[in-house]
């Protein structure tokens, strides 16, 4: 989705990363990439008015933790990362 | 971060982290929530329980879910695509039943899928402690998975499984039969000590067993042949061995022991014996 934003060059520390919940709703985040994601996840759970540990964050499939940095998983430049809710089940 | 109550992390374990809410759901009566199955086949991997899991994949909860809520098979192939399942020889999948993806804690039942390969071929077998109760959830993910690696039968329901007998278990139902399941198959590893030379082991390839039989003398087979055969899953094997003048020997009651979930084979053992 194209948005307005200013364009800095490809060697910015900062970028945008697109969180997307499972109701099709979306948020862009501006973050370091040096910037442990735990910080991105906290501010959607406050957003989102949920627990932290209510949600669980994928990127590319794979479960992100809460010390992983957009550098360390290789993130780049409009990246999008998935939210899931938890399941239970008994019966 | 809130760190406190439910939210304290109990176990740091592989990429997963287990907080007390988790935990919590173990406790008597209570429901098994998706993390605890995550930990549980992340265990299962990780320990050394199993020697030999290379051909192994058990899916992330998260990731189930996630491909669940896909409504484009590009982006499941995308998500897959690292996992190298086509690769696999085995592939597990909590299902849930849950219809309401933004809602958490959501959804009441879990069952397993599990995808077997044999020779190049993918067959799908549901795992349902309840019946068949989550079949819609697991044919759809049935199809995603079929999808993706471009081939695959029907999904067969395994009824010859333990039913629940309450109305909170099939969480622990699930992580159970997972387990039996790669505990059989590691007994399906022989070393070769342990093959006797007696019995005849074609590894599932009927012509090989055409050619041994064919040999002037025929190579000896005995109960084992059919065990083997039955244990693997290779129904044509079975059917040829027991179709011959003189049939090979069996044992049909120990047979559909090791065939329990393999509801082909298991139903032409019982109908023949």
């Amino acid at each position: 989705m194209a948005e307005q934003k200013e364009e800095k060059p490809a060697s910015t520390e900062h970028f945008s990363i697109k969180v997307k919940g499972q109701d099709g709703d979306e948020i862009v985040f501006k973050i370091k990439k040096t910037t442990p994601l735990k910080k991105l996840m906290n501010a959607y759970c406050n957003r989102q008015d949920v627990r932290f540990d209510a949600l669980v964050f994928l990127y590319d499939g794979n479960r992100i933790q809460p010390d992983d940095t957009p550098d360390a998983l290789g993130m780049e430049d409009n990246d999008e990362i998935d939210v899931m809710v938890h399941q239970v089940g008994g019966h | 971060m809130e760190e406190s109550g439910d939210s304290r992390v109990v176990l740091d374990y592989g990429d997963i982290l287990l907080r007390r809410g988790d935990v919590l759901s173990l406790m008597e009566g209570e429901w098994l929530n998706d993390q605890v199955i995550s930990f549980y086949f992340e265990y299962l991997k990780t320990s050394s329980k199993f020697s030999n899991l290379l051909g192994v994949e058990l899916l992330h909860t998260s990731l189930v879910h996630l491909i669940s809520c896909m409504p484009d098979q590009d982006q499941v192939d995308m998500i897959l695509e690292p996992l190298a399942l086509a690769q696999k020889d085995l592939v597990f999948a909590a299902v849930n039943d849950s219809e309401d993806t933004s809602q958490p804690d959501s959804g009441s039942h879990w069952s397993l899928l599990v995808c077997e390969r044999t020779r190049g071929a993918f067959s799908f077998y549901h795992f349902d402690s309840m019946g068949d109760s989550n079949r819609a959830p697991a044919l759809a993910l049935a199809a995603k998975l079929r999808g993706h690696l471009g081939s695959g039968g029907s999904l067969e329901s395994v009824s010859e499984i333990p039913r629940q007998t309450n109305c909170h278990d099939c969480g622990v139902y699930v992580l159970a039969v997972a387990e039996a399941i790669l505990k059989e198959r590691e007994g399906t590893h022989d070393d070769p000590e342990s093959m006797s030379e007696v019995s005849l082991d074609c590894r599932g390839h009927l012509h090989v067993l055409q050619w041994a039989r064919s040999q002037g003398p025929p190579c000896d087979w005995n109960e084992e042949t059919c065990w083997k055969a039955a244990r693997g899953g290779h129904l044509d094997v079975l059917q040829w061995a027991r179709s011959q003048d003189p049939s090979c020997p069996w044992n049909p009651k120990e047979c559909k022991e090791v065939a329990m979930w393999r509801p082909g084979i298991f139903r032409w053992i019982q109908n023949n014996s």
